[in-house]
């Protein structure tokens, strides 16, 4: 069995566990409860006939109390960066955070989710301020933990670049 | 090779002018030339780089080491066949640990089983333990394990260092299940915070979590950490084999969990490793290594071992207390000294003193208690003892008095020596006190001899008594009694009382009192009590009575005519005799 080790990354509230806890377990609430260090989940998704089991890290979001700590990612194979529609600095914080795990750990593959997408009437990012990220070669997704959209694809996008990384590295390049 | 060089450098190019142009230079180009004339392939030459190229192409391809199989095997058979034993010697190292321990696995499992079968099946403990599992829901099992346990190893994790991953993982049949990729991973990110936030100096990691009766034991190597999930208390000894573990597995599969990309399938060998760790330690097990050993049959031989304990103690006590008791009975008895006295693994030994006439030991023994004679070492010195019973027995023994004598010792010290003895032996028993100051002069104050009576002087009183209660009878105015057989009788008597008296050194007379009743003539009557006094006298002769101890006394008639009536009067009509002594013989 192939294991790999996933962070799901953002600003704080954005809705990583909220999005952890839709693809794992299919359930969404409103209620916000903080994430404190990291929460583990694992998800087996079926790719072709590779079964890959995705050990989920939720790391808590970063604010102005507390950046992410990168000993977390360490020998993670992927990540998952999530964004808030709603929100426009999550995105500002997204991008510094990318650049952050670049750095320390290294060009890891990951997907991009602006979430919230059932909010779409008072999101604050446009697809404009999108473009040029997707131009990097991001792969970005829109969804919202609520409806469940986009949230299964923007996993098993992650999943496919994490089995195929020269590929995918080749894809970016 | 220049030729398999050159097919592949010009295997890119599959058109039909690239084969041409192949065929041409082999042709005519300097190739084939060099071809013939190289000389043939030299061991020399395959050896040099023979090893290299093994190591080359197993890192390649997994197919090498398939393709040697059918040679290696061949080689083992072909071995085998010249000479087992050079196998067997070469495998003999680790058949016998292998075997070992396969078989002690087995039995382990099965041991361990049994022994809580059998150790709480029945045990008081047991029942309360069957309410408990009744009420809570849980299996009896369970219950038992849970209140016996002083540690298990529930859980053991093989974590990818880097990652968190899970490689592997073993768990306790009877550990209760947690996701392990969740555990590893949230350890690991435990142990990440815990580096993080506290600063900890580099080497230095988090290697125990505590949470109640549950423990989390943390190893770290370069590449894996291993963590266990422990129940109870383990001891030290059980890190020492986690590290011991994971040294192993860093051994065996260092290279792979250095590239180490998810595929968790070439670690799975580790399994054994872990395995090993899985140790559990139940109550009332001495054994800190585990379980395993202790079948229940050692339990049953401590029990018994016990049982024999406790009965010996209650026989050596009993055992103890009989044998005071017979050595307090010896020290009451008089004359009998116990100086030492033990008794060390069944067999007795008492020394002392013994007067000679004290009771025997050994008869007391036997009349008193229940020890055997026959075990017992008696070592007794001998020692006059002047108790006062003793001191009456030696005395009883060396006076050696007639049975009608007896002797007692009063309170202040006198001896009484009483009854009837001969006047020899009062002779001896009287010279006897005067020399006996010397032994008993403390015990004995004064002899006294007042109450005995030698046997010659009480037979002459007897008959002194009997010669004077005789009365010889006779008819009114008669001179000659109606009955002989008085007189004859008092022969007999009078003879033996002279012969004893004149032993004794004096000489009795015997005085006949002639009488007559008052009635008739005063001097007629006179007459009378002579006539019948002489009678008497001259029958008593006949009989063989010596003459000088007879005398005569005519006393005439007795009584008052007045005052009596016929029957009385009879009495008048009579002799009777009265014995004086007339003080030593005069021969
Ligand atoms: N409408 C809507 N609300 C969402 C969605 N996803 C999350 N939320 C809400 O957003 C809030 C925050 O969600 P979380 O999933 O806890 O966010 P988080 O990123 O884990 O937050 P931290 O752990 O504090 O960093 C919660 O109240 C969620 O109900 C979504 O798709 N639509
Ligand atoms: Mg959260």
């Amino acid at each position: 069995m192939i294991q790999k080790k996933v962070c799901m990354i953002g600003a704080f509230a954005t809705g990583k566990t909220s999005l952890v806890a839709r693809f794992v377990k299919g359930l969404y609430s409103d209620k916000y409860q903080t994430t404190i260090g990291v929460k583990i989940d694992k998800k087996q998704v079926a790719l072709g006939e590779q079964t890959i089991n995705m050990v989920l890290w939720d790391i808590y979001g970063e604010d102005e109390f507390q950046n992410i700590k990168m000993s977390y990612l360490r020998g993670t194979a992927g990540y998952l960066l999530v964004v808030d529609g709603t929100r426009r600095e999550t995105l500002e914080i997204a991008v510094q955070l990318q650049a952050k795990v670049e750095k320390n750990i290294g060009p890891i593959p990951f997907v991009l989710i602006v979430n919230k997408f059932d909010l779409q009437a008072e999101w604050e990012i446009s697809d404009e301020d999108l473009a040029p990220l997707q131009h990097r070669g991001w792969s970005i997704l829109k969804g919202s933990a609520k409806t469940a959209q986009g949230v299964e694809d923007s996993f098993l996008q992650l999943a496919q670049m994490l089995m195929a990384p020269k590929l995918t590295s080749l894809a970016q390049a | 090779m220049n030729h398999s060089n050159l097919e592949a450098s010009q295997g890119e190019q599959s058109t039909e002018v690239g084969e041409l142009e192949q065929l041409r230079r082999l042709l005519f180009g300097g190739e084939l030339e060099n071809l013939l004339k190289r000389p043939p392939v030299q061991a020399q030459d395959v050896s040099a780089v023979l090893a290299d190229a093994i190591v080359e192409s197993q890192q390649q391809s997994p197919q090498f080491s398939a393709a040697t199989v059918p040679t290696v095997e061949a080689a083992i058979r072909h071995s085998v066949k010249l000479d087992s034993n050079i196998l067997s010697d070469a495998l003999f190292p680790v058949i016998g640990p292998a075997t070992r321990k396969s078989v002690s696995t087995a039995i382990r499992n099965l041991t361990q089983s049994l022994n809580q079968g059998l150790e709480h099946s029945l045990s008081p403990k047991s029942f309360q333990w069957r309410l408990e599992a009744a009420r809570t829901g849980r299996s009896f099992a369970e219950v038992v394990m849970l209140r016996t346990l002083v540690y298990q190893v529930e859980q053991v994790l093989l974590i990818h260092r880097e990652t968190g991953l899970l490689l592997q993982q073993v768990m306790s049949d009877s550990a209760s299940a947690q996701d392990p990729d969740l555990v590893s991973a949230m350890l690991t990110a435990i142990q990440d915070f815990v580096k993080d936030s506290f600063n900890v100096q580099a080497g230095g990691s988090l290697d125990t979590l505590e949470f109640g009766e549950l423990n989390i034991w943390i190893e770290e190597g370069p590449q894996a950490v291993l963590a266990c999930v422990i129940r109870g208390n383990a001891p030290q000894e059980l890190r020492e084999l986690l590290q011991d573990s994971l040294e192993k597995v860093h051994r065996s599969f260092g290279t792979v969990l250095q590239t180490f990309e998810g595929d968790t399938d070439p670690i799975a060998g580790s399994r054994l490793y872990l395995e090993d760790c899985l140790r559990s330690q139940f109550k009332g097990k001495s054994d800190s290594e585990s379980s395993q050993k202790q079948p229940p049959t050692l339990a049953l031989i401590t029990g018994c071992l016990l049982l024999g304990i406790s009965g010996w103690l209650a026989y050596s006590i009993w055992a103890q207390q009989r044998w005071n008791d017979y050595v307090n009975l010896l020290n009451q008895q008089p004359g009998l000294v116990v100086i030492h006295s033990d008794h060390r693994w069944g067999s007795y030994h008492l020394s002392g003193l013994r007067d000679p006439f004290a009771v025997d030991p050994q008869k007391l023994m036997v009349e008193h208690t229940s020890l055997n004679p026959k075990k017992v070492e008696f070592r007794w010195s001998s020692y006059v003892s002047l108790d006062q019973e003793i001191l009456l027995q030696r005395l009883q023994r060396w006076l050696s008095p007639p049975s009608e004598v007896s002797l007692t010792l009063g309170e202040t010290g006198i001896l009484r020596v009483s009854g009837v003895a001969s006047q020899d032996w009062i002779d001896s028993a009287m010279a006897i006190a005067e020399s006996s100051d010397g032994f008993s002069a403390d015990i004995i104050r004064q002899w006294d001899f007042s109450q005995l009576q030698s046997a010659e002087q009480h037979r002459l009183e007897q008959l002194q008594a009997r010669l004077e209660s005789r009365i010889i009878l006779f008819g009114d105015g008669k001179s000659k009694p109606e009955m002989l057989t008085e007189i004859e009788a008092q022969a007999q008597d009078l003879k033996a009382f002279v012969a004893i008296a004149r032993r004794l050194g004096r000489s009795p007379q015997m005085v006949l009192n002639g009488q007559a009743d008052p009635r008739g003539d005063r001097a007629q009557n006179l007459k009378l009590s002579q006539e019948r006094a002489q009678y008497v006298q001259e029958q008593l002769l006949a009989q063989g009575v010596p003459a000088r101890v007879l005398a005569i006394k005519a006393l005439g008639a007795r009584g008052n005519t007045d005052l009596l009536g016929e029957g009385q009067a009879a009495q008048f009509r009579s002799v009777t005799f009265s014995i004086r002594d007339e003080g030593p013989e005069e021969q």
